[in-house]
């Protein structure tokens, strides 16, 4: 029925979307991992290929495994650090009330609250947090200059000024930008859970912790493993606030290098090698779906009905 | 991708409205009292609840004081109210500038994402077509990939159509890569929406596209707003696009958007160009902020479904 214009309609409607996410978007990727056998400079009209080159460079670069190493540590703070207290800050606003059944009072503006940081561009989180940090009339420091001591007695260069602990000090803004999302997430995962269960927890005498091991992390597991993969693909690409930290604090621009901002700068600083830079590009993909059938594995359960 | 998302009908009820309902006043339907009230989960809440707020008051109150005052006191009020570092920073640190390209370019950029991707995704879930199937998953891919694979291919085509270093090519970059996600959220959407009034419809001997734009628009509007909502933060947080594509032309570096502005203005900092250097700077995150703020109360609850059923894909 209603056979006529049924095609008008189609292909009008999806053709506009279709171009321009052909052009820009799937003409994008696959154009980068052609040019990722190249050795493509930018400036040269011709490309030339050059087979697995650029992946062979890659293995030998020594500033490609140190860009490397920063995501794996980044990787294991953040997703742990955040989820973490995502997920207390969860259990609290649902079921900090009265008698360890209700959501705790205010439960709303702390909702509402705790989310805020998500929606702040990430470069202004960056910038922020370079403030924060600093040596200089930062944040930080004043908090530690009331306690009667200074940032740079405890961090020598200060935080972003410290290889050792620049690192570190970014976890922690991404940490601040994000857990209020994951634990919004959480909450919602949480109001599924039936009531009766946690009656019959506290019937049994499970005080809050145990009935959190016991009846909320089973039941939510499927959300935490969700949002462990989107933590960790996040974490892999992060860029902003390291291209922004990296470049305000003191320490030198590589010193922090993740493979993004790695591959920028090797792109657009030196000397435009584009060949280089899409084969990193193309390894960084490949190391995303890596990443989430890894933890898709790693965290597999059994699903539980309910 | 790892399962199907729960939070595509943002009509239906607050998923968490337990958790808030029951905690709001002491005029909940059934509770006759308190057993055992507990300040210890505040004494857990409050603390992130000042990590939160702490640093955004720190810089407001930091934007009013001079640099002098933010070194030697970094907790002191401001010694007077020095209200006129907005007006410097939105005129001489040339935030007004990458304030209004930013406007356009995200109004822009946010209309054409919602043009497009409503039409494609009222054809995805109401009609399939031989192929649609495969277009849907040709869109989700567009969602997994990093955008670094990408961004030197892009410069290469934005040059090619002579869009390199302009509104127009931001636009239609932004809205390209906005398409997936908000493609794959109304899809989902027109499908919890009734068929029996497209069907009535019809049936009065309407149109298809007449049905489209008198009876399908207007009931889609909840999701419009949602996803709308979640295009405006998404592109005006924009950082890595507009340094690829939209490098500085000129000396007052009058094409940045705010997010290049401002990145370009910390780094600068570390010059000290005025006593109140710092307070421009922090006046500029501000004024970014605001539009950013005003969105996410007005809408905090589209903004939170939206997001949630982003994470759940």
């Amino acid at each position: 029925m209603h056979l006529r214009g049924r095609w008008w309609l189609i292909l009008t409607f999806i053709t506009p979307g279709l171009v321009l996410y052909t052009v820009f978007v799937l003409s994008s990727f696959a154009q980068g991992v052609q040019i990722s056998f190249t050795n493509w400079t930018g400036y040269t009209p011709t490309l030339e290929y050059v087979g697995f080159d650029n992946y062979v460079r890659m293995t030998r670069d020594g500033a490609w495994w140190r860009a490397v190493s920063h995501n794996a540590v980044l990787l294991v703070i953040i997703p742990v650090v955040t989820l973490g207290l995502a997920l207390m800050l969860a259990t609290l606003i649902t079921r900090g009330g009265s008698g360890t059944l209700r959501a705790v009072r205010g439960a709303g503006a702390y909702r509402v609250l705790f989310f805020f940081p998500q929606v702040v561009p990430v470069v202004i989180i960056g910038i922020m947090f370079s403030y924060i940090y600093a040596s200089r009339g930062g944040l930080l420091d004043g908090v530690l200059r009331l306690v009667g001591t200074d940032i740079l007695a405890i961090v020598p260069n200060g935080p972003l000024g410290n290889p050792r602990t620049i690192l570190l000090a970014i976890a922690l803004a991404a940490v601040w930008s994000s857990v209020g999302f994951y634990m919004v997430l959480f909450l919602s995962a949480m109001s599924g859970v039936p009531q009766e269960l946690y009656e019959a927890a506290s019937l049994d005498g499970a005080g809050r912790l145990r009935s959190f091991a016991h009846v909320t992390l089973p039941l939510i597991w499927s959300h935490a493993q969700t949002a462990l993969i989107y933590l960790a693909i996040g974490t892999l690409d992060s860029y902003a606030l390291v291209a922004v930290m990296a470049m305000t604090g003191t320490a030198a621009d590589s010193g922090a290098d993740v493979m993004s901002t790695y591959l920028y700068r090797t792109a657009f600083s030196y000397n435009s090698q584009f060949g280089y830079a899409s084969a990193m590009g193309t390894v960084m993909m490949l190391g995303s779906v890596a990443l989430a059938l890894v933890t898709f594995r790693l965290t597999k359960r059994e699903e539980l009905e309910y | 991708m790892v399962f199907s998302p729960p939070a595509t009908e943002p009509s239906a009820p607050e998923p968490s409205a337990p958790s808030s309902s029951a905690a709001d006043g002491p005029h909940g339907p059934r509770r006759p009292r308190r057993p055992r009230a507990s300040g210890l989960p505040h004494l857990m809440l409050v603390p992130w609840a000042l990590v939160v707020l702490v640093p955004l008051v720190w810089i407001l109150a930091s934007s009013l004081k001079t640099n002098e005052e933010i070194y030697n006191d970094p907790f002191g009020l401001p010694g007077e109210l020095r209200l006129g570092v907005y007006v410097d920073a939105w005129r001489t640190a040339n935030i007004g500038a990458f304030f209004m390209n930013t406007v356009i370019v995200v109004s822009g950029g946010v209309v054409l994402t919602m043009l497009l991707s409503v039409m494609t995704a009222y054809v995805m879930a109401r009609y399939p077509f031989p192929g649609s199937r495969a277009l849907y998953w040709l869109y989700l891919a567009g969602m997994t990939f990093p955008v670094f694979l990408a961004i030197v291919p892009l410069v290469r085509i934005v040059q090619g159509l002579g869009l390199f270093a302009s509104s127009l090519g931001l636009v239609l970059v932004y809205a390209a890569f906005s398409l997936p996600f908000s493609i794959f959220f109304l899809t989902g959407f027109f499908r919890t929406l009734p068929k029996e009034l497209a069907e009535a419809a019809f049936l009065d001997g309407a149109g298809h596209f007449g049905v489209f734009f008198r009876i399908m628009l207007p009931l889609a509007r909840p999701g419009l707003i949602s996803i709308g909502v979640f295009n405006v933060l998404g592109q005006w947080n924009q950082f890595l696009l507009p340094q690829v594509l939209n490098p500085q032309q000129d000396e007052e570096r009058s094409n940045f958007v705010l997010s290049q502005g401002l990145a370009a203005l910390a780094l600068g900092e570390n010059y000290e160009t005025s006593p109140t250097s710092m307070a421009q700077l922090f006046a500029g995150l501000i004024i970014s902020m605001v539009p950013v703020l005003v969105v996410y109360v007005l809408f905090q609850k589209q903004v939170q479904q939206g997001l949630s059923a982003g994470a759940l894909k």
